[in-house]
């Protein structure tokens, strides 16, 4: 009965490199130049970033105002374009009634009877030279 | 120190739970079981649904001018469970809207929450009304038929319901067309049944009809009328008939009947008047038929244009008589002749020579039996012989009794002749015009061919006779060479026997040689009997104005018919 050799760790190689040891100090965070409190009250009370804060936000609200009074505007004008297609689409309609009506025939001929007026005379042919009619 | 009373607490307890529990019960009935039939209740108590109508389409003549137009107006509804004084209002509304101040006082004290004052009331009426705020009156927008020319066509045109339906002619005709789709708004009301403002409005809009184009000229249109009525008047008949029509496109120029109606107030009249008697009545044609019979015996070239033939003025035909309008001795007489004096043993004769087969054959091939398909609600086919003819079914068809057509038929037997054999299908609408005010022309109207073109050219030679030297020389118009015939037809009473009633016509076409314009005219029950005093007069009237109207130019005449002579 054979049995397995136990495994040999593999020594480490002598590469220059040390060891490194199994409890290695923590290593220290890298340098950041911390701010100084009366740096960090500047900053945050500089003037110009609260002036162009308030253009921008101010843009930007005058900017919406703006585009919603024109959206509003348009609308308005819209609409009235939209009344004034409507009435001057009854009125057409109406004129045109009005004139097909006055236009009608019997009301024509009435008009002109009522005048005195006769029916006119039948189409004249004039023969040239005696030939045929023309 | 006593005990609490432990039963009396648990039974209130129970009772209350009971009592809860019921009311849950109730709850979950309401909300869940019946919650659908509920919420459907609901809606229909307060949304209301209305047909927004559409807009008829236009019917116009064939240069764009509106003979039947939508015009705007109102219903006017009242609402009797708001009104106040029924006995004041009703003395307002009713002078306004024309009605009987009784009726209106009914009306606003009638149950209910909706009753009718007035169907398409004017515009300027409703608004009239709508000022003195009357209480409980509403008004809904709708459209009514308006014919700006009112009797000018009215017989074509037909007429619309107040539902807005068309009821009669090419209104009805058209109906899928003219119509259009309505639209619906659906609207919020109260308890009393007043829309809420602001509430719930859903607006579907309407979808308006489409115009329809027709063959018919308004003004020629009202001048055949004019000149129909005074023919009537002056003949003192019942009515009469007029068709002027171009026989190159088989458009309808103008079509009429006597006495006629106004179709904006078609309830007024009675039904007779409103038949379009040009398309629907049938009439015996008399000797205007005679053509026929002379086309079928030259096709089948069973008589010669030179042949002559022996006329007496009666002829005996199995145990019947026939004789010709006046005694005569016997005659000789070629088919020329026979035409222009317009014989009716002549025509007998030839009706022999070309044989039944032949003749019922032609009688069929320019349209007998079968309506032409002009387009009209109600179009008469005629009345044609049916089996085997004997002699003297042979005999008096050939002079046009025993058999009937429609004025419009026997207007396009001339049409067929004065465009050179060919048959037309005369036609009414143009087309219909879409919303960009383009024509979209009707597809183009069938045609075959009847005769060969040298038939017809003689019997065009043979009706310019008839107008020359025969019985036709009353429709003579100074400058134009005009082909035509005379018929002179009894009528038939109620019991099916011929009566001493006439029916006169004359149908024709102008210039001879190049025809512009045919025109048949038919008078019913003239005094003056004779087709060549009664209707070719009315004929000549109306072939004049048509010269003016449509410009036509004299052409060259005709030659007369071979070895035409008078009757001897």
């Amino acid at each position: 009965m054979s049995v397995a050799a136990p495994k040999l760790r593999p020594e480490p190689r002598h590469t220059g490199e040390r060891a490194r040891p199994a409890h290695r100090p923590a290593a220290r965070p890298p340098h950041v130049p911390r701010s100084t409190p009366s740096q960090r009250a500047r900053r945050r009370s500089s003037p110009a970033f609260w002036v162009l804060t308030a253009i921008v936000v101010t843009v930007l609200i005058a900017g919406i105002v703006s585009i919603s009074a024109l959206l509003v505007r348009a609308s308005f004008r819209v609409e009235t374009i939209r009344e004034t297609l409507s009435a001057l689409q009854a009125e057409h309609a109406e004129l045109t009634i009005e004139a097909v009506t006055l236009s009608a025939p019997s009301r024509i001929a009435d008009w002109a009877r009522n005048r005195g007026m006769v029916r006119a005379g039948d189409v004249q042919v004039l023969r040239v030279g005696g030939g045929a009619p023309a | 120190m006593t005990s609490p009373p432990v039963g009396r607490l648990v039974a209130v307890l129970g009772a209350m739970m009971l009592a809860i529990a019921g009311v849950v019960v109730r709850l979950g009935v309401l909300q869940v079981q019946e919650s659908g039939d509920l919420f459907a209740m609901g809606v229909e108590q307060r949304i209301r649904t209305y047909d927004v109508p559409a807009a008829r389409g236009t019917i116009l003549d064939r240069n764009g001018i509106p003979l039947a137009m939508a015009r705007e107006a109102r219903d006017v509804f009242v609402n009797p469970q708001l009104v106040t004084d029924p006995i004041s209002q009703a003395a307002r509304i009713a002078p306004l809207l024309e009605l009987d101040p009784a009726w209106v006082r009914a009306a606003l004290r009638a149950d209910g929450t909706f009753v009718y004052l007035g169907r398409q009331v004017e515009t300027d009426v409703a608004d009239r009304l709508a000022s003195l705020g009357l209480p409980g009156v509403g008004f809904r927008p709708t459209v009514e038929r308006y014919y700006p020319s009112g009797a000018v066509a009215s017989q074509v045109l037909g007429f619309v319901g107040t539902d807005g339906t068309g009821l009669g002619g090419l209104e009805a005709y058209h109906e899928d067309v003219l119509a259009g789709t309505p639209g619906r708004r659906t609207v919020e009301v109260s308890a009393q049944g007043q829309e809420i403002v602001g509430g719930l409005e859903i607006v579907e809009p309407s979808a308006p009809g489409t115009d329809l184009m027709l063959t018919l000229d308004r003004e020629m249109q009202y001048m055949a009328q004019q000149y129909l009525r005074e023919a009537v008047k002056e003949n003192r008949a019942e009515g009469g008939t007029i068709v002027v029509m171009d026989p190159n496109t088989g458009d309808v120029l103008a079509m009429a009947s006597f006495p006629t109606f106004d179709p904006n107030r078609f309830l007024e009249f009675p039904a007779e008047h409103r038949t379009n008697r040009a398309v629907t009545d049938a009439w015996e044609p008399g000797s205007v038929n005679k053509i026929v019979t002379a086309a079928a015996a030259l096709e089948t070239r069973s008589v010669s244009l030179s042949e002559r033939f022996v006329v007496p003025a009666t002829r005996v035909v199995g145990n019947y008589v026939i004789h010709d309008s006046h005694w005569h001795p016997p005659a000789s007489m070629t088919i020329g002749d026979i035409i222009s004096q317009s014989s009716n043993v002549g025509a007998s004769l030839l009706a022999d020579r070309a044989g039944n087969a032949a003749l019922s054959q032609y009688f069929e091939r320019f349209g007998f039996g079968e309506p032409t398909g002009v387009g009209f609600p109600g179009e008469g086919a005629g009345i044609m012989p049916s089996g085997h003819w004997e002699d003297i079914t042979r005999a008096t068809v050939s002079f046009g009794a025993g058999v009937a057509v429609t004025p419009l038929q026997m207007a396009s037997v001339y049409a067929t002749i004065a465009r050179g054999g060919s048959w037309v299908q005369p036609r009414l609408v143009r087309g219909t015009v879409g919303a960009d005010a383009t024509l979209l022309e009707s597809v183009s109207a069938p045609s075959h061919r009847v005769i060969r073109r040298e038939t017809a050219d003689l019997l065009t030679q043979m009706l310019a006779a008839v107008v020359e030297d025969g019985t036709g020389s009353a429709a003579q118009i100074e400058g134009y060479q005009v082909a035509g015939k005379t018929g002179t037809a009894k009528k038939i009473d109620a019991r099916g026997r011929y009566s001493n009633r006439y029916v006169a016509s004359f149908i024709g076409f102008l210039p001879a040689s190049a025809p512009r314009v045919v025109v048949a005219v038919v008078i019913d029950e003239p005094k003056t009997v004779y087709g060549g005093v009664a209707a070719a007069p009315l004929f000549s009237d109306m072939a004049r104005y048509a010269i003016q109207r449509l410009g036509i130019e004299p052409a060259p005449s005709v030659p007369a018919p071979p070895h035409v002579q008078a009757a001897a």
